[in-house]
C-alpha cells in the first residue's frame, strides 16, 4: 500500500509542479496506478469510464449555470445590482464597502459559481470603490472573502457535484448552504464594521452624504434590483413552486439571463459568440477536471486506496470536533495546491464514511465541503479568486493572500462553529424537506 | 489465492449487497480462502447499471451483480420479466423463472460470462397521494418510473409516466413536479416516500432481478474443485436470498406503514381495469422481441 | 492560472509546422462551436421538457414528457465537455498549476512547458485511443441504450472526437515548444477573463 501511496502523491506531486493541466495530470496519474498495480485492462476501462463519466446526467445542470453565467457577466447586471445597493449601504459603519459583501450575497443566489460571483461582482465594485477613496485592502480582501459565497448560498455547483458523488439529494444540500450562507455574510460584515471602527482611515471622510439621501431616493433605488430578482425568481421560483426539477430549473435561469441581457440591449453578435465560446471554454475545464478526478477516484477505489486510509484516519480516535479541525486542516493544506472540484471527488470516498461514522450527517458534511472548497479558493498558489481579481486589479498574489487572511481566519472560525452546533446546518431542511 | 472484483452499482445498505458479501464470505470459506470475492458497492468500480453486463464481457471487471433487466440495450430478451401484468407474485415468479433461467444462462454465456445466481427484486408497487377505487381517478397523475418500460405502464394505465434520474426525484417530489412513484419497497424505504406520499398500490406491474456474474476467462483460471465449491455455494444459497428478498419487502413495507402510508387494496375492477389497458404492452413486447414468445407461451400455459 | 503565450524568438516559421497548426486549430475552433450547438441543443431540450409538462397539465393526452429528454440531454453534456477542449488549450484556458513554472523568475518556463505538453500529448493520445477503441467495440457488439434503444456508438464517436482534437492540440503544442514557436493563441476562444 506504501508503493500505492508513494505512487500517487508522488506522481500527482510532479505532473501538477511541472504544469501539466489539473484534468490531464489527475487522468495521467490514474492510468499510470492502474498499468503499475493492476492487470485490469486499463485503455478498456478507460473508454468505458470516459463515456460514463462525461454523460453522467446529474451533471447536466453545470453547463446550464455556465452559460447562465456567461449572459450575466455580458449585461449590465451589475452596474444596476449596485445602484440599488449603494443608499443603503451607507447606513451602516463601513459603508460601501459592504457593497462586496452584499452584492456578492446576492449574485450567489444567482450563480453556482464563486469565481463568476468574484468576478462580476468585483468588476462592478473595485473601481468605483477605490475612486471615492475607499482602503484596497478592504475592498480587495473582503471581495476575495465574499466571492466564496457562490458556492454556499444556492444554487452551487460545488453542491451538485457534492451531490452526485455523496449520494444526496442536491435540493437539500440548495436549503442547507442557505442559512450559513447568509450568516457568514453577516460575520463578513461584521468585521467590516469593527475593522473600519478601529481604522477610521480605511473610510473616506467624503462619503457622508450617503447617510443624508432622503428615504424616497433609497427606496427608488430599489428599483435597479429587479433584474436581479427576476434571476431568483426563475431559478429558485421555479424550483420551489413546483414547475421545474433544480436541473430543469437552470434552465430556466438561463432564459431568465437572456432576458435580461436582451432588455438592457447588451447582447449582439460578437457577445454572443463570446457567450457561446466562454461557455464551451469553462465547460471543457470543469469537464475534463472532473472526468480526470473521477477516473482517479475510481481507480483508487479499485486499488483499495481509500478503505487504507480511512482505517488510517479512524486509529486517530479524535472526537468529533476533533476530527473536523482535523480535515478541515488537512483540506487547507490540499487547498493550497488542488482544485475544489478534484479535492471533493478525490477525498470523499475516504472521508464521508469516516465523518459519518463520527456522527455528522452527509449534508453537513457536505457544507463544510463547501466551505473548505471556498478555503481553497482563496488560498495560493492555487486560488481561482485570487486570478480573478488579480485579473480586475493586477495586484500580487502575495498582496491579494495578505487583505485576504482575515476572511480566511473568518472562515475558519465558522467552520468550527458549525462543527459545535451542527444544527445551524440542519435545521432550514429539515424545516423544510422534513427530517 | 485468488481475488476477484465483484462490482455492485447498489449501496452498501442494499440487501443485494448484503447477499453478496454474503457468499463472498461464504465462497472464502468453502475454498479454504483460495478464492477471495471483493465486493466493491455503490458503483465504486465506475460502472452504471447498464453496462455491468458488458464490464463483465470485457474483463473490465471479474464479477458483477447485474441488474437484468436494465441490460435491455445489450439484448432485449433481457427484459422478458418486465412484460407488464404477466407475473403476480414471487410464487408465479419462481415458477416463470423456470422459463427465462436457461434463456439468461444462454445470454450470458454468449456475453462471456457465467450466472453463479439470480435473485428478484422485491415486488413494484404504486405511491400516489390520492386513494384512487377507479382508473380514472389515476388519470392524468405524473408518476415516475425508473425506465422507460416502468414509464410505459404507468403511461398506458392513464397516469402521465415521467422519466427522471432518482438524484431529481426527491426535489420533484417536494416541490409537486411530481406526484407519484412506480418502484419497490425498499426505494420507497430509501426516498422516505411517506414525506411526499400516502398510499401504497401493490399493483406488481413488473418484476426484475438481479444475476450475479462471473467472467469465463477468469472462471476458467480457477480450479475444478474450486468452481465446484463457488458452484455449490452458490446454489446452497441462492434460495435463501429470494426469502431475503422477500423478507425485505414485508419489512419495507411495514416500516413505511409505520410512518403512516396506507396499504391500499387493489378493487377487482380498478386491477382488471389496470391489466386490460396494459395489456396492448405485453403484446407489443413479443412484437419487438419475437424470441420471447415461446417463453411466455410456455409459462402461461403452466400458470 | 493560465500561461501566458509564450513569446518566440526567431520568426523562422516551419512552413509544415505552420500548416498542421492551422489544421488544428481550424478543427479545434469548428469543434468548439459544435460544442457551443451542444449547450444550445441541451438547453432547448430541458426547456421544451419543462413545457411540455406545464402543457401536459393543461392539455388532456399530452404526453407528460419528452421520454429521451435527460439520456440526451446527457449526451449533449458529454459534447459540451469535450468538444471544445482542444480550442480551450490553445486558446490558453486550461488551469495548471504555475507553481514551478514561475519559480526562478520563468527561468525553466520553456522547459516545464515542453515537459506538460509531452506528458499531455502521450496522456491525451492514449485517452483518444481508448474512446475510439470503446467506440469501435459498441458499434461492433451492436449496443444501444436502455431507454431509447440509441446505437451508443453516436454519442461516444463525439466524445472521441473531442478527445482526439485534444490531442491533436497537445501534439500541436510539444511541436511548437521543440520549435521555439509561440504554443497558445489566446485569440482562438472568446474574449473572457477567468471563470471557474
Ligand atoms: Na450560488
Ligand atoms: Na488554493
Amino acid at each position: 500500500m506504501s508503493a500505492i501511496f508513494g505512487g500517487l502523491f508522488g506522481l500527482l506531486f510532479a505532473f501538477l509542479s511541472v504544469g501539466v493541466w489539473i484534468g490531464v495530470a489527475l487522468l495521467a496519474v490514474a492510468v499510470l496506478l492502474g498499468l503499475m498495480f493492476t492487470s485490469l485492462p486499463m485503455e478498456r476501462l478507460l473508454g468505458q469510464y470516459a463515456f460514463n463519466i462525461l454523460t453522467t446526467p446529474d451533471l447536466v445542470a453545470l453547463p446550464l449555470f455556465v452559460l447562465m453565467g456567461e449572459f450575466l457577466f455580458r449585461t449590465k447586471l451589475s452596474a444596476a445590482l449596485f445602484n440599488g445597493l449603494a443608499p443603503w449601504a451607507g447606513l451602516i459603519p463601513g459603508r460601501l464597502l459592504h457593497v462586496n459583501v452584499i452584492g456578492c450575497s446576492i449574485f450567489a443566489a444567482i450563480s453556482g459559481s464563486s469565481a463568476a460571483t468574484t468576478q462580476v461582482v468585483g468588476r462592478m465594485t473595485l473601481k468605483e470603490l477605490l475612486r471615492r477613496g475607499y482602503s484596497p485592502d478592504v475592498a480587495i480582501g473582503s471581495l476575495a472573502g465574499a466571492g466564496t459565497l457562490g458556492f454556499l448560498i444556492p444554487p452551487s455547483t460545488v453542491m451538485i457535484i457534492y451531490g452526485v458523488l455523496a449520494e444526496e439529494s442536491v435540493l437539500r444540500l440548495f436549503t442547507a448552504g442557505f442559512l450559513p450562507g447568509v450568516m457568514l455574510a453577516g460575520v463578513f460584515s461584521a468585521w467590516i464594521m469593527i475593522h473600519t471602527t478601529i481604522r477610521r482611515d480605511l473610510v473616506p471622510e467624503s462619503e457622508r452624504a450617503l447617510r443624508h439621501m432622503p428615504l424616497a431616493q433609497r427606496f427608488a433605488a430599489l428599483g435597479d434590483l429587479w433584474p436581479a430578482l427576476f434571476l431568483i425568481v426563475c431559478v429558485l421560483g421555479s424550483m420551489y413552486g413546483g414547475l421545474a426539477t433544480p436541473s430543469e430549473a437552470a434552465a430556466l435561469g438561463v432564459v431568465g439571463a437572456f432576458i435580461v441581457a436582451a432588455s438592457q440591449k447588451a447582447l449582439n453578435r460578437q457577445i454572443i459568440r463570446d457567450v457561446l465560446l466562454g461557455t464551451v471554454q469553462t465547460c471543457s475545464v470543469m469537464g475534463i477536471i472532473i472526468f480526470g478526478a473521477s477516473v482517479l477516484g475510481n481507480v483508487t477505489a479499485v486499488l483499495g486506496v481509500p478503505d487504507a486510509v480511512a482505517g488510517i484516519v479512524s486509529d486517530w480516535n479524535l472526537s468529533p470536533v476533533a476530527l473536523i479541525i482535523a480535515l478541515m486542516l488537512l483540506y487547507l493544506i490540499l487547498g493550497t495546491a488542488l482544485e475544489g472540484f478534484s479535492m471533493i471527488a478525490t477525498t470523499l470516498p475516504v472521508v464521508l464514511p469516516i465523518v459519518e461514522a463520527a456522527g455528522f450527517d452527509k449534508v453537513w458534511f457536505g457544507i463544510f465541503m463547501v466551505l473548505v472548497v471556498e478555503m481553497a479558493q482563496i488560498t495560493p498558489p492555487v486560488a481561482f479568486n485570487f486570478a480573478v481579481i488579480q485579473n480586475i486589479t493586477g495586484r500580487s498574489t502575495g498582496y491579494i493572500a495578505k487583505v485576504t487572511f482575515p476572511y480566511l481566519l473568518i472562515m475558519m472560525g465558522f467552520v468550527i462553529f458549525l462543527a459545535i452546533f451542527p444544527g445551524f446546518v440542519t435545521f432550514l431542511p429539515d424545516l423544510i424537506l422534513g427530517g | 489465492q485468488t481475488t476477484l472484483n465483484l462490482s455492485d452499482v447498489l449501496p452498501e445498505s442494499n440487501f443485494m449487497v448484503a447477499n453478496a458479501m454474503r457468499f463472498a464470505e461464504e465462497v472464502k470459506a468453502a475454498t479454504n480462502g483460495e478464492v477471495v470475492i471483493a465486493v466493491k458497492a455503490g458503483g465504486s468500480m465506475g460502472f452504471k447499471g447498464p453496462d455491468q453486463l458488458t464490464a463483465v464481457r470485457d474483463g473490465l471487471v471479474e464479477m458483477a451483480d447485474i441488474n437484468i433487466s436494465q441490460q435491455v440495450g445489450v439484448d432485449p430478451l433481457f427484459g422478458v420479466e418486465g412484460i407488464p401484468f404477466l407475473v403476480s407474485s414471487m410464487d408465479e415468479l419462481k415458477k416463470y423463472h423456470g422459463f427465462v433461467r436457461p434463456v439468461y444462462e444462454e445470454l450470458a454465456a454468449k456475453n462471456n460470462q457465467k450466472i453463479l445466481y439470480v435473485v428478484p427484486s422485491p415486488a413494484q408497487y404504486l405511491y400516489l397521494n390520492v386513494l384512487a377505487d377507479d382508473i380514472e381517478d389515476l388519470k392524468g397523475i405524473p408518476v415516475r418510473g425508473a425506465d422507460k418500460n416502468t414509464v410505459d405502464v404507468v403511461t398506458a394505465m392513464g397516469m402521465a409516466g415521467v422519466a427522471m434520474p432518482w438524484g431529481e426525484l426527491i426535489p420533484a417530489l417536494a416541490s409537486g413536479r411530481v406526484k407519484g412513484v412506480a418502484t419497490s419497497a425498499t426505494s420507497g424505504v430509501d426516498g422516505k416516500f411517506w414525506e411526499f406520499m400516502d398510499y401504497i398500490y401493490p399493483t406488481n406491474h413488473t418484476w426484475g432481478s438481479n444475476m450475479v456474474t462471473v467472467n469465463l476467462d477468469v472462471w476458467n483460471t480457477l480450479t475444478s474443485e474450486q468452481q465446484k465449491a463457488i458452484e455449490e455455494t452458490a446454489a446452497r444459497l441462492e434460495p435463501e436470498f429470494w426469502d431475503v428478498s422477500r423478507d425485505g419487502d414485508v419489512a419495507s413495507i411495514k416500516a413505511m406503514a409505520d410512518q403512516g402510508m396506507t396499504v391500499v387494496e387493489i378493487p377487482e375492477t380498478l386491477r382488471a381495469a389496470m391489466v386490460e389497458r396494459a395489456m396492448p404492452l405485453q403484446a407489443d413486447f413479443v412484437t419487438r422481441v419475437p424470441a420471447a414468445a415461446p417463453i411466455v407461451e410456455a409459462f402461461k400455459a403452466a400458470k | 492560472m493560465t500561461g501566458g503565450p509564450q513569446t518566440s524568438e526567431g520568426s523562422r516559421k516551419n512552413g509544415l509546422f505552420a500548416m498542421l497548426e492551422g489544421i488544428a486549430d481550424g478543427l479545434s475552433l469548428l469543434a468548439g462551436y459544435l460544442a457551443a450547438l451542444c449547450v444550445i441543443l441541451l438547453t432547448g431540450l430541458i426547456l421544451a421538457e419543462i413545457a411540455v409538462a406545464m402543457l401536459a397539465r393543461i392539455i388532456p393526452l399530452m404526453p407528460s414528457g419528452i421520454g429521451i429528454a435527460w439520456e440526451y440531454s446527457a449526451y449533449l453534456m458529454g459534447g459540451a465537455f469535450m468538444l471544445g477542449a482542444g480550442m480551450t488549450l490553445r486558446a490558453g484556458q486550461q488551469i495548471r498549476v504555475e507553481l514551478l513554472l514561475r519559480a526562478w523568475g520563468g527561468r525553466f518556463h520553456a522547459l516545464f512547458d515542453t515537459l506538460s505538453s509531452v506528458a499531455g500529448a502521450a496522456t491525451t493520445i492514449y485517452l483518444a485511443v481508448a474512446m475510439i477503441s470503446l467506440t469501435i467495440r459498441t458499434y461492433g457488439h451492436g449496443e444501444v441504450s436502455q431507454d431509447s434503444l440509441t446505437p451508443l456508438w453516436v454519442p461516444q464517436a463525439g466524445l472521441a472526437l473531442g478527445a482526439c482534437l485534444l490531442a491533436l492540440q497537445m501534439v500541436v503544442r510539444m511541436l511548437a515548444n521543440l520549435l521555439r514557436q509561440p504554443a497558445e493563441r489566446p485569440e482562438l476562444g472568446a474574449a473572457t477573463a477567468i471563470e471557474g
